[in-house]
């Protein structure tokens, strides 16, 4: 399809030159935000224990390229970054993508889970309780609020006490398991399952007032097929919106509730970076939330087709 | 920063949420049901941990953590965690018992020439790493000589095996090590597991040795997990313990898991739980109620080394005149302040070592102390004689104001409490103590910069020689720890290393006597490691670093 291509070609090239230059930009400020900040990275290149003589310090120095210009230091770094090598982790000692690959998998599987489980709620919640079941909703919409201003670490440290210290159904020493995830996870998910329900209701309501719905009723349709068919299609908008902004937040409130239950990943590994000033590390993973938010925004642009049909058949 | 063995007890960066309401109600129901029980005659024997039985073969100890290390080679990195884990996991030529002595272990037994400058170790034969290799001669310098290899960047290990001439491994059982000059605190060194003897097939093989260790100790790394913690399984044929261990042969317990919990409430209610059987860190304000839990025991256990101290900087401002640091140890009610902090669960110091270092000096604590009279006099001695409205001295128009400078990530709520009631009790004699906080990198920054007048630390170590690390002027800033920039104490210490028995303690003292007497430091707590655990942990004995030794552990059924 010819056609098709040369009307995508041309977007498709400004969306990945938009990436590039989102990750460009993100790379330098996080650069000089380093550099500008005090600090030693030596201290942090000899385990902590800063017994290192003059000479030690030296080698340590050139070996990390820490005594060029800092001009030359911003390009070789962009480079390396552009081929995917950010260098070792003064900490850990190890390239930076390797610490990361380790850590993303505990996290993406503890904020998929958060995720999911919230737009479960949320869905089911909005669908229930949308302009109906008055009662329900009033308490729903209650303890929307009440979560929603809940710290995550604190509803975590509560799920902990009744659930695994009180009740014992889920040890805190399960190790990585499934179990393991139900109350970081439940912990995670409730604060965006409650905004997202208020987001999907509010959405829900507006749409049922809608002349189609009107329509939609006068055809004999039952009440929750038209929810399912025809409203939540508009509702899902906004949410799908909110869910990629989201997203990138579960990433931040990963390092909350992963401090809390213990749990290994990427949460962990950014308050360390940011602990010891690991420079290498801490750029990495600057570079790894950029460009998880903007693959993040291309799929919910994407998807904003898939729900919309009016958005494919706008001209151009 | 987290330099080796030199963080504060907590270093929780979320609020402390002290013990939420079922734990408390268990707590509570847990000691009503304990004093029925005595009321009614029966014997808490089976729960008294004097009551030590015969120990039993078998279980799993989970073992919570407050910190995590990012390296479990103990090689190259100074974790205190990383030394609790590999204890188990290497062994090292010497061991340390709990008295200082020296014992065998990987050697059999050892000669030192008269200056301390060639030390021939010779090696029990039959050992082996759990990868099979035998643990001979050439493997223990192989070690040595990665950890000597500037391309190894080891740091603390290599400042442990000090100024090396040469390792020789003359046949499979002998190694000799000899130095450049005389080096006495080498056999303390030796028996840290930052010198434990590693496999040098596997270290050879190895592309990274950042998350394995492959050692000969009585137990095995099955997994180490960054941010999680590491699992550990016995090893059925070990037969090699140290001489200070009560038992022989395997380990008691069958496999230990170390579990990072970083929120203290957490590993206070898994350790009340019954979930994990060891917590580590056990908040002060907690101490108590896990005491008065008949199924937990607290172990306090002190920390040799520098006590938890206030170092002056003696190379500029008010703290370069002698009688103004004088004066300002005197100000300090330095007891009252850690009982008000830590509710009477550690002890004030009352020298710069902890009373279980080698060489401590116990007529040092008579010398100084709380003496506002003497405080008073120094100043006015010293000039500092107009007082402002605020009760603050000044000279020659010059505010009597020092600036405290530390990390406020590295110090926790209780180090927090201590430095307000000092800078409360200061205040009394006229000094402005103004609390500085800065971030990690700030704090490496302005001790490099030497921009301060009072920084604080503490060293874990049983050796004196840890005082060359704050003391000599070599480790002035930024290269070691020497924050008071003192450089008097250059030849005490440097004749220290080299000098034996009577002749190193006496010298030890002096330089004690001087560190209190010149007022470079002022000793504030000394810093312990408590242990909270069920009481069917048995069988713990402590590293001279104040780690709890887990070989002879076990636990009750």
């Amino acid at each position: 399809m010819p056609g098709w291509l040369a009307s995508v070609l041309p977007a498709g090239l400004r969306r990945l030159g938009v990436i590039v230059a989102v990750l460009w930009g993100a790379a330098t400020i996080t650069f000089v935000a380093v550099k500008a900040i005090p600090g030693d990275p030596v201290a942090v290149l000899t385990g902590g224990e800063n017994i290192v003589d003059a000479a030690e310090r030296e080698a340590l120095v050139r070996q990390f390229g820490l005594d060029q210009p800092l001009p030359v230091q911003y390009l070789r770094y962009i480079g390396q970054a552009l081929l995917g090598d950010f260098g070792d982790s003064y900490q850990y000692r190890q390239p930076v993508i390797e610490v990361i690959g380790e850590a993303a998998g505990p996290t993406l599987q503890l904020a998929g889970t958060a995720m999911a489980l919230a737009l479960g709620f949320a869905f089911v919640n909005a669908l229930a309780t949308a302009g109906r079941r008055k009662g329900l909703r009033t308490v729903l919409a209650g303890l929307e609020l009440a979560v929603l201003s809940t710290p995550v670490y604190w509803v975590g440290l509560l799920l902990l006490t009744v659930f695994s210290f009180y009740l014992g159904w889920f040890p805190i020493i399960g190790g990585e398991g499934l179990p393991a995830l139900v109350l970081p996870a439940t912990a995670l998910s409730l604060p965006l399952a409650a905004l997202l329900g208020q987001v999907l209701r509010d959405g829900l309501e507006e749409a049922l007032l809608q002349p189609f719905a009107l329509t939609v009723r006068t055809r004999g349709v039952s009440e929750t097929q038209l929810r399912l068919r025809h409203a939540l299609r508009h509702a899902a908008l906004a949410v799908s919106t909110l869910t990629g902004t989201l997203f990138a937040g579960v990433l931040a409130g990963s390092i909350l509730t992963e401090t809390v239950f213990g749990r290994a990943g990427i949460g962990q590994i950014t308050l360390q970076a940011i602990k010891t000033r690991d420079m290498p590390l801490l750029l990495g993973l600057v570079m790894l939330s950029a460009l998880v938010s903007v693959s993040i925004n291309l799929l919910v642009d994407a998807l904003y087709l898939l729900i919309d049909p009016r958005l494919r058949r706008a001209p151009r | 920063m987290s330099p080796s063995d030199f963080h504060t007890p907590h270093r929780g960066w979320l609020p402390h949420h002290r013990g939420s309401a079922p734990a408390r109600g268990r707590h509570l129901r847990a000691a009503v049901t304990a004093i029925a029980l005595l009321a009614a005659g029966y014997s808490a024997s089976a729960a008294d941990n004097q009551a030590a039985g015969k120990p039993v073969a078998g279980g799993t100890l989970t073992f919570g953590l407050a910190s995590d290390t990012a390296i479990i080679d103990p090689s190259i990195t100074g974790s205190s965690i990383t030394a609790l884990i590999t204890r188990n996991l290497v062994d090292s030529l010497v061991g340390q018992a709990e008295d200082n002595r020296f014992t065998p272990w990987l050697a059999e037994r050892w000669e030192v020439n008269a200056d301390n400058t060639v030390y021939t170790f010779h090696l029990r034969r039959g050992v082996t790493f759990s990868d099979g290799t035998p643990l001979d001669a050439a493997a223990v310098k192989f070690n040595f000589d990665r950890i000597l290899d500037p391309k190894t960047t080891s740091s603390y290990s290599k400042s442990l095996l000090g100024p090396v001439a040469e390792i020789a491994a003359p046949d499979a059982a002998t190694v000799v090590i000899s130095y450049k000059q005389s080096f006495a605190p080498l056999l303390q060194g030796l028996s840290l597991p930052y010198l434990g003897i590693q496999s040098p097939t596997y270290l050879r093989d190895a592309k990274s040795t950042t998350n394995t260790v492959v050692g000969s100790g009585p137990f095995v790394l099955e997994s180490f997990t960054k941010g999680s913690g590491s699992r550990l399984t016995k090893r059925a044929d070990y037969n090699w313990g140290p001489g200070y261990a009560a038992h022989q042969g395997p380990a008691h317990l069958d496999a230990i898991v170390f579990r990072y919990l970083p929120e203290s409430s957490v590993r206070l209610g898994a350790l009340s739980s019954g979930q994990v059987q060891a917590i580590d860190e056990v908040p002060p304000a907690n101490f108590r109620s896990v005491q008065a839990d008949n199924r937990l025991q607290v172990v306090t256990r002190e920390n040799p080394g520098v006590n938890r101290s206030l170092f002056l900087n003696t190379s500029k401002g008010p703290f370069a005149d002698a009688r103004v640091r004088q004066a300002f140890q005197s100000a300090i009610d330095a007891p009252g302040a850690v009982k008000a902090a830590f509710f009477g669960s550690l002890k004030a110091a009352d020298n710069i070592l902890g009373p279980s270092t080698l060489y401590y000096d116990p007529t040092i604590a008579k010398s100084w102390g709380f003496d506002p009279q003497k405080a008073a006099k120094l100043l006015d001695d010293a000039g500092w004689t107009v007082r402002d409205g605020d009760g603050i001295r000044s000279k020659g128009g010059e505010r009597l104001s020092v600036r405290f400078v530390y990390d406020a990530a590295a110090w926790g709520a209780s180090d927090l409490t201590v430095a307000q009631a000092v800078q409360f009790s200061v205040k009394k004699a006229g000094f402005d103590l103004q609390l500085d906080p800065v971030d990690a990198g700030g704090y490496t920054a302005r001790t490099a910069a030497n921009d301060y007048d009072l920084i604080s630390l503490y060293y874990v170590r049983a050796e004196p020689d840890i005082l060359r690390t704050v003391f000599h002027s070599a480790y002035i800033p930024p290269n070691g720890a020497n924050n008071a920039r003192v450089k008097s104490l250059d030849e005490i210490l440097t004749k220290a290393i080299g000098a034996s028995g009577d002749e190193r303690q006496r010298l030890y003292s002096q330089a004690q006597a001087e560190i209190i007497g010149q007022a470079y430091a002022v000793p504030l707590y000394v810093v312990a490691y408590q242990l909270g655990a069920s009481k069917k942990l048995q069988g713990i004995s402590w590293a001279t670093n104040a780690k709890p030794n887990l070989y002879d552990a076990w636990l009750a059924r």
